[in-house]
């Protein structure tokens, strides 16, 4: 084999813990109940080979979507302090990271509730079509 | 007057805008869609936007966690690496911040969404 067919270029991306526990678990389903042997390297490069052919040379991605925030004095300063008091550990740790993570950790906590709510709020809207 | 001025200074607001992926907005829009037909009070997306703030902020402070990012480490073969260099580089003409870290957190975020249903149905088997 080539030397150069092996070589394997590594990129290191760091991602929040709340995104490393999803994604643990995720492949933790895969490996164990639908695809025994399948490795976190191998998932990984599947992803990537997945999108390249999803992505069209033609077609312009979608880049970054700007939102809006107003926040209180208050809120504003708990932000900073939090900040602060993370700084010392992680040094590249920002306002923008932490408020990604608020959403993140927000779309994942309510996600399942709220679609099971959805979910008999169908049902019971088909209940009344049929009942009425 | 103090108060006053106190009150007024309390009544003031930031205005933060946040460049946030097309993907969480997409998220974002269908769960805020959910709650709508559910005449949920959170509906708005600033309230929803805000409350997560006030919800992350208040969970963090009563348990004095500092939140760890972690490393997530992704091998790519020459060949492969050399195709995602050229598919930033024809990004990078329309929006020249896209970088290759968010383009691979895409690709990693839209195969958990792909395969989150099939995952979910097995948890269900399994479970059952």
């Amino acid at each position: 084999m080539n030397i150069l067919e092996k070589r394997k270029i590594q990129y290191s991306i760091s991602v929040s813990q709340a995104f490393q526990k999803r994604l643990n678990q995720h492949l933790f389903v895969i490996k164990k109940l639908l695809r025994p042997g399948c490795t976190k390297e191998a998932w990984l490069t599947e992803a990537v080979k997945e999108k390249l052919k999803r992505d069209k040379p033609n077609i312009v991605v979608e880049g970054e979507k700007r939102v809006n925030l107003r926040l209180n004095l208050i809120t504003n300063q708990n932000l900073e302090e939090r900040i602060t008091k993370i700084r010392p550990f992680h040094y590249s740790y920002s306002k923008k990271k932490l408020i990604l993570e608020a959403i993140h950790e927000k779309l994942e906590e309510d996600g399942e509730p709220i679609r099971e709510q959805f979910s008999k709020y169908q049902c019971s809207l088909s209940a009344s079509k049929e009942g009425g | 007057m103090e108060n006053e001025s106190n009150l007024s200074s309390l009544d003031k607001t930031i205005l933060y805008t946040i460049r946030i992926p097309a993907l969480l907005q997409k998220k974002i829009d269908s769960h805020l869609q959910i709650l709508k037909v559910l005449k949920h009070p959170e509906k708005n997306q600033h309230k929803w936007l805000l409350n997560a703030i006030h919800k992350k902020l208040l969970k963090e402070v009563n348990s004095q966690e500092i939140s760890k990012s972690t490393n997530l480490n992704v091998k790519l073969d020459d060949d492969l690496a050399d195709q995602v260099d050229k598919r930033i580089s024809q990004i990078n003409r329309v929006y020249p911040s896209y970088s290759k870290k968010q383009w691979l957190l895409e690709a990693i975020e839209e195969k958990l969404e792909s395969e989150n249903d099939m995952v979910q149905n097995k948890l269900a088997q399994f479970r059952k």
